[in-house]
């Protein structure tokens, strides 16, 4: 999936979230950082959280390393494509091999 | 005075250092984390924050106190490095009573000078009662500390605090005097507030007096007196500047005897579920509520007599 496939499932994701619920599709597809889509940094951690929860098999959990890249939208969505390709299913190694890189599921 | 000083975790303060501070009111900066480590000790507390099961209050506005649900702040505020250079000005026994967190984004106005030391809390504009109330001399340098810890750099375009030295020797202000409120104001730089509606000699001008800037780095933190004299100046930096100040005093010290709910910014929280944390020595008062875990079950480390 290529960074604008990314985008456009980051808008949709975002739009049944309860703090993005008043955002249209287009103002959260031109967003350039969080501060634009008025969202507080806690509740972006939230909207991660929620993320996790649709999209894996609940196994991973945030990284600190990820709330530093969470203040504007392609830093959001890199952790996206991280959090996708890092799940691994109930019965994986926790760790996966994806893209050349390896990525550890878990945190401390 | 204020040169930056590198110790180990179990080094208290050297006898320079601790008359340097009862001169000034204040000590530091001392490194803590690496400013590669700090901001992600802070985006861990940032998740725990989300995902704390167990909070003290439920406000989303006041900012007190998240030492007691969030691990990496329980853990944070008995770092031994912080609690062993605390003890060579207090002694050993030590309990952390409140932390606050102190975020400026770009653009934001400097902190008013202030200066406090029962941390007195208004009921109403005739009713006010001190946060803590002293109930023995010491023998120690002192039984209150401040510690504010940088997690972003803290540099004076990031609204580096500031102190006047020596301002510890004497009142300037009259902390038990309530203050108005408005938050459009230019003059109410202290969270809203005048602070320069309590000088005591209202011609008395702080910016007179010699003033010392504490540039930090972020994981560097300083020590200091709540009633030494202190600000900070405005952010004029393109980023956010963050702070945690923990709080501690002797056990001999009551904590908010009679108070049972906090109102701040516009929002007012519940102090059911308030509790210190012995951080360091033995509580020999049981003037407090200690706690031995935080709200979500962490431990909370404490530092013992040999400083590990």
């Amino acid at each position: 999936m290529g960074a604008d496939d990314y985008r456009h499932k980051f808008a949709e994701f975002l739009a049944t979230q309860p703090v993005g619920g008043d955002l249209s599709y287009e103002q959260i597809i031109r967003a350039g950082t969080r501060e634009e889509l008025g969202i507080s940094s806690l509740n972006m951690i939230m909207v991660l959280l929620n993320y996790i929860k649709k999209y894996t098999n609940g196994d991973i959990t945030v990284r600190p390393e990820w709330v530093l890249r969470l203040n504007d939208v392609d830093g959001i969505i890199s952790v996206l494509r991280e959090i996708d390709t890092s799940d691994v299913g109930p019965s994986g190694s926790g760790a996966s091999e994806v893209g050349g890189s390896r990525v550890e599921p878990a945190l401390s | 005075m204020a040169e930056s000083i590198s110790d180990t975790a179990t080094r208290g303060l050297t006898a320079e250092q601790v008359e340097s501070f009862k001169k000034n009111g204040f000590i530091g900066p001392f490194d803590l984390y690496s400013e590669e480590e700090a901001p992600l000790i802070w985006s861990q507390a940032m998740i725990e924050m989300v995902t704390s099961a167990n909070k003290p209050h439920n406000s989303t506005i006041i900012n007190y106190d998240r030492h007691l649900d969030c691990d990496a702040l329980s853990a944070h505020i008995a770092h031994p490095t912080i609690v062993n250079k605390l003890r060579s000005l207090m002694g050993d026994d030590i309990i952390c009573w409140k932390t606050n967190i102190f975020e400026k984004q770009p653009g934001d106005s400097g902190t008013g000078f202030h200066q406090v030391e029962a941390f007195v809390v208004y009921e109403s504009e005739d009713v006010s009662y001190p946060s803590l109330r002293y109930t023995e001399v010491s023998a120690a340098a002192t039984q209150e500390l401040t510690v504010w810890t940088a997690f972003s750099n803290a540099d004076k375009e990031h609204a580096c605090l500031r102190f006047l030295p020596g301002s510890h020797e004497q009142w300037y202000y009259d902390e038990t005097k309530p203050m108005t409120r408005n938050v459009e104001s230019k003059t109410h730089d202290f969270f809203g507030y005048d602070y320069s509606e309590l000088k005591l000699d209202k011609d008395w001008d702080p910016s007179q007096h010699e003033i010392v800037d504490m540039p930090l780095k972020a994981g560097q933190f300083v020590i200091f007196l709540a009633k030494c004299i202190h600000g900070s100046h405005p952010n004029v930096s393109g980023d956010k500047r963050l702070g945690l100040a923990s709080r501690y005093v002797s056990p001999s010290v009551r904590v908010y005897e009679q108070i049972d709910r906090l109102s701040n910014f516009g929002d007012s929280i519940s102090l059911d579920n308030h509790g210190c944390v012995l951080v360091s020595g033995e509580d020999r008062y049981g003037h407090n509520r200690i706690y031995e875990r935080n709200l979500n079950g962490f431990p909370f480390p404490r530092v013992e007599t040999d400083g590990r």
